[in-house]
């Protein structure tokens, strides 16, 4: 058993089963999603529904006719999918999306002995981290313990860069697509190249273990 | 650099050439210019023609109306303006240069 929806395409009746109906619907959906950075998206969507209207028509032998899946199939061959359009569109919209966010102050979680503060200041007035970490204990030794206070304030108050956003804005980065993605791509090396470390250490200590295996090697 | 995003700004520019130059002989409806589109091999899928013509319209070069059709839904009718025909002179002057030039240049290699 199938249920029969009635629908208004464009000024047009037509019968559509449940199935084709929720096929149609996700179609529509994908458009919207494909043209949302268009110019004129509403006209072009219009444009499309007409358009799909007019190949319905072509398809309705007889007035009672039942819109059905295989009929909204060969409709979108002939209309194209989605991701079709969204190559053409992507190029014009891609430019200048890229904002340029002002640098800010993190603790930067990748790069740290304690809480990642003078990495996170190196980012920030872009020198080395090496020249804040001798910083850090030339005036340590003078200040005795003064500069270990001022070290935990600074760690409180500074947030840490949590998110890839964060990171990027740490670094002076401008964030869009691109970069977010180079920055994801350089967690996932670094990510996998400790996951190999680690595999070979145990490894090694576990052959270390049992040397009757590693014998065997 | 991507061999589609070059296709495909080639593939776009001249499309806009050609549904400039079908309605600049007559006043044609949406799915008259896929068609003539369709037949000469222009166009793959319908989809792609609806941002060009939106787009064309929007800079003045293109002009519709809706008429009503006894076969189904309204058919907007498209009709080229006076800005449309002297941006077509233009094209059509680029194309012959760009042609011949293309021309040489790949008979030679």
């Amino acid at each position: 058993m199938n249920k029969t929806i009635n629908i208004n395409l464009a000024s047009t009746f037509f019968h559509i089963d449940e199935s084709a109906y929720n096929l149609l619907q996700s179609y529509l959906n994908k458009l919207e999603k494909a043209f949302k950075n268009s110019q004129g998206k509403e006209e072009i969507l219009r444009d499309i529904e007409v358009r799909i209207a007019e190949l319905f028509q072509e398809r309705k032998k007889h007035p009672d006719y039942v819109i059905n899946e295989k009929d909204i199939n060969e409709v979108i061959d002939i209309l194209g999918q989605a991701e079709d359009f969204e190559v053409e569109e992507s190029q014009e919209t891609s430019k200048g999306q890229t904002h340029t966010a002002s640098k800010k102050l993190f603790r930067d979680p990748d790069d740290r002995y304690t809480g990642g503060v003078a990495s996170g200041l190196g980012y920030y007035f872009g020198i080395d981290t090496i020249w804040i970490r001798i910083l850090w204990l030339i005036f340590g030794f003078f200040s005795l313990g003064t500069i270990t206070f001022i070290y935990i304030i600074l760690w409180i108050l500074i947030p840490e860069a949590v998110t890839t956003n964060d990171k990027l804005r740490m670094k002076g980065e401008p964030v869009n697509i691109a970069t977010i993605e180079k920055k994801i791509k350089e967690e996932f090396d670094e990510v996998s190249s400790k996951i190999k470390d680690i595999d070979y250490q145990e490894v090694k200590s576990s052959l270390k273990k049992n040397p009757r295996f590693s014998s065997d090697f | 650099m991507k061999i589609e995003n070059t296709t495909a700004q080639m593939r776009k520019g001249i499309l806009e050439f050609c549904i400039l130059s079908l309605i600049s002989g007559r006043d044609l409806y949406t799915s008259e210019i896929l068609e003539a589109l369709k037949n000469r091999k222009m166009l793959v899928v319908e989809g792609t023609i609806y941002p060009l013509l939106t787009r064309l319209k929007n800079a003045s070069l293109l002009q519709y109306r809706w008429e009503e059709s006894t076969s189904g839904p309204p058919r907007k009718y498209y009709s080229i303006t006076a800005e449309g025909e002297a941006f077509l002179g233009e094209l059509q002057t680029v194309w012959k240069e760009l042609n011949q030039a293309v021309k040489m240049i790949i008979s030679k290699n």
